[in-house]
C-alpha cells in the first residue's frame, strides 16, 4: 500500500469519538537492513490531528520559532493533536478505528531535528 | 556541491514520514534533481502482517497523481498512463536500500537515468528540445 | 570589481521587478492622476519588498534551494499546488503584458506597428534564455535598464522645489474630484505592482543560479539594498515627472507614449531616445525574468531540473515550459488586446496573490531546519509580520475595489 492512502483518513476512538484525520505516520528505523541504508523503517504510530495547517508546519511536534502572530494562533490549533502506537489503529475501513479512547492518548513527543544546525 | 552533509543514520531514528520524507526534494549519485519524494511504498512483514515497513520512494506524475485533488489528481493519473510506453504503467519506484542519506534532500545512489522512464522528461525531451539546434549546449 | 558585478543580481530583479512596464504603467498614471498624493505606497511597497526578498534570498543562499522547491515540502503539495497556479496565472498574466511592452517600446522607437513587433520580441526573449549565460544575461540588461535615470535627469529638472514636493508626499490626501475607493484602488494597484510574485521567485532561482554559498549572505543583502531603493528612486522619479507635465494638462495615461512624454518635453530627442532604451530593458528583462519564473516555479514544485546552467537536453520540461509559455504570451498579445489594460489586470491580481506568495517565506525565514542560526530576529518578524497583514488587506479590497471603481475609471 501507499503511506497517502493513510493521510487524511477520518479516525474515531473507541468510543466512536471524532478524533480528527491522519496527518503524519510516525516511523522508526528498527526494521531489517536494506541495501546500503540501513534498517527498515517500521509504521510506529499515527499522528492525528484536527487542523491540517498546524500539522502541516510542525507546530505540534517540534520547536518551531515563528512570528508571534503565527506562532500563537497555529500552536492553539496544535494542541489538539494525538499520537497513537500502531498497535491500537484498525485501519481496514476508510473511517480509522483505534482500540484506545481519546483521553489515553498523549500528544505526539517532540523529535529533533534531522539537522541540527549544520547549514550551507 | 560542498554541503548537504549526510545525516547520521542511529539505528532506532524516528522521523515522522509526511514531515521529513514527503515531498522532499531528490538527489541521485551525480547530483543531479531526481524528482520528488511524491510517496512511499509499504509492505507488511512476512513475520507479522499487522507490521508495516517502507520499502520504497515512489515519484513522478503516477505517484503524485493519487495525491492532488479529485479531477486535477485523475487528469494528472490519466495523463502519465497516456505518455508512459508500457501497458499497465507504474510510478517510478526507487528501492529504500538505495537511499544513501536523509535530510532537506534525499541523496541516492543510483544516477536519474536508471530509474525507469520519466515519460514526460522523455516526451518532452525527444519531440520538442531536441529538435531545437544548441540543445545539447550549455548557456553562453 | 566581482563585488559591483555581483550587485547587478540585484540591479537587474529591481529594475525588471520594480520598473518594468507595470510599474511605468501605473506610477506615470498615479503620478498624472493623483500627483504625489501616493507616493507613500512605493515607499511601503520598497519596504515590504526588500524585506521578504531578503528573506528568500537567505533562504536560498543557505539552502541553495529556491522558494517554491521548499514551498512543497512546508505546505504540502495540495496547497502549494493552489499556490502554483495562482502564481503562475498572474506571472503569466505579467509575461503577456512585458511581451506587449516590448514591442510598444520598439514602436516608439521605429514607428513599427507593435503587434508586427509581438513575435519577434517574444522569440528574442527566448533566444536569450535559451543561449545567454545567466550573469551576462544579468550584466547587460541590468546596465541597459539604467537609461531609466533620464527620468531623474527630467525629474530633476521639471520639479522647481523638492521641499514642496516632500511637504505634498507626506501630506497624502485624496484630491478633490476623486473618490476615495478610486484613491484606494490605485494605493493597492501600485502596491501590487511593486511586490510582484515572480520578483521572489527570480531573485531566490537567481541566487542559486549563481552558485552563492554562505559567504555570499552579504552580497544578499548588498543587492536587495541597493537594487530595490534603486528601482523605487527611479519609480518616483517618473510620478514626478507625470505628476508635473501630465497633470496639470489632465493627459491621462493609456499608451507608453504618454509615459515618455514629460522626458521629451524636458529633454528632447537624446532624452526621448534613452528613455525609450530604457523602457525597452526595463520591460525585456522582465520579460526574461516572467519567463524564467514559470519555468522556474512549475520545475522546483515537480522536482525537475531546472536552470539555465543546466544544458536543454537535461532540463526538457523547464525549457519546455518557458518556451510555451512565450509562444502563448505572443499569441494573446497578436489578439491585439490592449497591453494597458492586460498591465492593469496584472497588477490588481498580482495584489491578490500576495499572501499566498509571502506567507511561506515568513515561515521558512523562521525554520531552523534550514537557516541554523539565521532566522529571522524579532525585529524583523515584527516588520514582516505588520506587512503580512497589509498584503493580506490589499488582498482582500483589490477585487471589490475593481468592481467598484469600475477599474479606476
Amino acid at each position: 500500500m501507499r503511506l497517502s492512502e493513510l493521510l487524511g483518513r477520518p479516525v474515531v476512538d473507541a468510543d466512536g469519538t471524532s478524533l480528527g484525520e491522519v496527518r503524519d505516520v510516525r516511523l522508526v528505523q528498527d526494521g531489517p537492513l536494506q541495501g546500503t541504508f540501513g534498517a527498515a523503517f517500521r509504521v510506529d504510530g499515527l499522528i492525528i490531528g484536527r487542523y491540517e495547517v498546524a500539522s502541516r508546519l510542525g507546530f505540534d511536534r517540534r520547536g518551531v520559532k515563528g512570528p508571534w502572530l503565527v506562532a500563537t494562533i497555529v500552536g492553539r490549533l496544535a494542541r489538539s493533536s494525538r499520537f497513537v502506537a500502531w498497535e491500537h489503529v484498525d485501519a481496514t475501513e476508510h473511517v480509522i478505528r483505534l482500540r484506545r479512547r481519546a483521553d489515553e492518548l498523549q500528544p505526539p513527543a517532540p523529535l529533533p531535528q534531522l539537522r541540527t544546525g549544520s547549514v550551507g | 556541491m560542498d554541503d548537504d552533509p549526510g545525516v547520521t543514520r542511529p539505528a532506532g531514528l524516528v522521523i515522522d514520514a509526511a514531515l521529513e520524507l514527503l515531498d522532499r526534494q531528490l538527489v541521485d549519485s551525480d547530483d543531479s534533481l531526481a524528482g520528488k519524494v511524491d510517496d512511499l511504498e509499504l509492505t507488511p512483514s512476512e513475520d507479522d502482517s499487522h507490521v508495516l515497513y517502507v520499502t520504497a520512494i515512489l515519484s513522478g506524475p503516477g505517484a503524485l497523481g493519487p495525491r492532488l485533488p479529485g479531477r486535477l489528481g485523475r487528469a494528472w493519473s490519466a495523463l502519465f498512463d497516456r505518455l508512459h510506453p508500457a501497458e499497465h504503467p507504474e510510478p517510478i519506484r526507487i528501492s529504500f536500500g538505495v537511499v544513501q542519506s536523509l535530510g532537506p534532500r534525499i541523496r541516492i545512489s543510483m544516477s536519474r537515468h536508471h530509474l525507469g522512464v520519466n515519460s514526460f522528461e522523455h516526451w518532452t525531451r525527444e519531440h520538442i528540445i531536441r529538435r531545437i539546434p544548441g540543445s545539447g549546449d550549455a548557456s553562453q | 570589481m566581482k563585488r559591483l558585478i555581483s550587485v547587478t543580481l540585484g540591479i537587474l530583479t529591481a529594475i525588471g521587478g520594480f520598473v518594468d512596464i507595470g510599474d511605468l504603467v501605473a506610477n506615470a498614471a498615479v503620478g498624472a492622476r493623483f500627483r504625489w498624493n501616493l507616493a507613500w505606497v512605493v515607499l511601503v511597497g520598497i519596504g515590504g519588498i526588500i524585506l521578504y526578498t531578503e528573506m528568500a534570498g537567505r533562504v536560498a543562499t543557505l539552502t541553495k534551494r529556491a522558494t517554491f522547491d521548499i514551498v512543497r515540502e512546508r505546505l504540502g503539495p495540495r496547497m502549494a499546488l493552489g499556490n502554483l497556479v495562482a502564481s503562475m496565472a498572474v506571472t503569466f498574466l505579467t509575461l503577456i503584458a512585458e511581451v506587449a511592452g516590448v514591442a510598444l517600446a520598439l514602436e516608439l522607437a521605429t514607428s513599427v506597428n507593435y503587434l508586427l513587433w509581438i513575435p519577434m520580441a517574444a522569440a528574442l526573449v527566448w533566444l536569450v534564455i535559451w543561449r545567454v549565460r545567466f550573469e551576462r544575461m544579468e550584466e547587460v540588461f541590468g546596465l541597459l535598464g539604467m537609461a531609466l535615470v533620464v527620468f531623474a535627469v527630467a525629474a530633476w529638472r521639471l520639479v522647481p522645489s523638492w521641499g514642496d514636493v516632500v511637504d505634498l508626499a507626506t501630506h497624502p490626501h485624496v484630491p478633490t474630484g476623486e473618490g476615495a475607493p478610486t484613491y484606494w484602488y490605485y494605493a493597492i494597484a501600485l502596491f501590487g505592482a511593486a511586490m510582484t510574485p515572480y520578483e521572489v521567485f527570480f531573485f531566490s532561482s537567481g541566487a542559486v543560479e549563481e552558485g552563492w554559498t554562505h559567504k555570499d549572505l552579504v552580497t544578499n543583502r548588498a543587492n536587495v539594498f541597493v537594487g530595490f531603493p534603486l528601482g523605487g528612486a527611479l519609480s518616483l522619479a517618473i510620478m514626478s515627472c507625470t505628476a508635473m507635465v501630465l497633470a496639470p494638462a489632465g493627459i491621462g495615461v493609456d499608451h507608453l507614449s504618454q509615459v515618455a512624454l514629460p522626458v521629451a518635453a524636458t529633454l528632447g530627442r537624446l532624452g526621448l531616445a534613452v528613455a525609450l532604451l530604457g523602457f525597452f530593458a526595463a520591460t525585456f528583462g522582465a520579460a526574461l525574468e516572467t519567463g524564467l519564473s514559470l519555468g522556474y516555479s512549475v520545475a522546483q514544485y515537480f522536482g525537475w531540473p531546472w536552470g539555465k546552467r543546466q544544458r536543454p537536453v537535461d532540463a526538457a520540461r523547464f525549457h519546455a515550459v518557458v518556451l510555451v509559455a512565450l509562444m502563448i504570451a505572443a499569441a494573446v498579445g497578436l489578439t491585439s488586446i490592449d497591453p494597458i489594460k492586460v498591465t492593469e489586470y496584472s497588477i490588481v491580481f498580482s495584489a491578490v496573490a500576495l499572501p499566498l506568495t509571502y506567507f511561506p517565506i515568513l515561515v521558512l525565514a523562521n525554520d531552523p531546519e534550514y537557516l541554523g542560526d539565521q532566522t529571522n530576529g524579532r525585529l524583523r518578524n515584527l516588520l514582516a509580520t505588520v506587512y503580512l497583514v497589509v498584503i493580506v488587506a490589499a488582498a482582500v479590497a483589490a477585487i471589490p475595489l475593481m468592481i467598484a471603481t469600475k477599474g479606476g475609471g
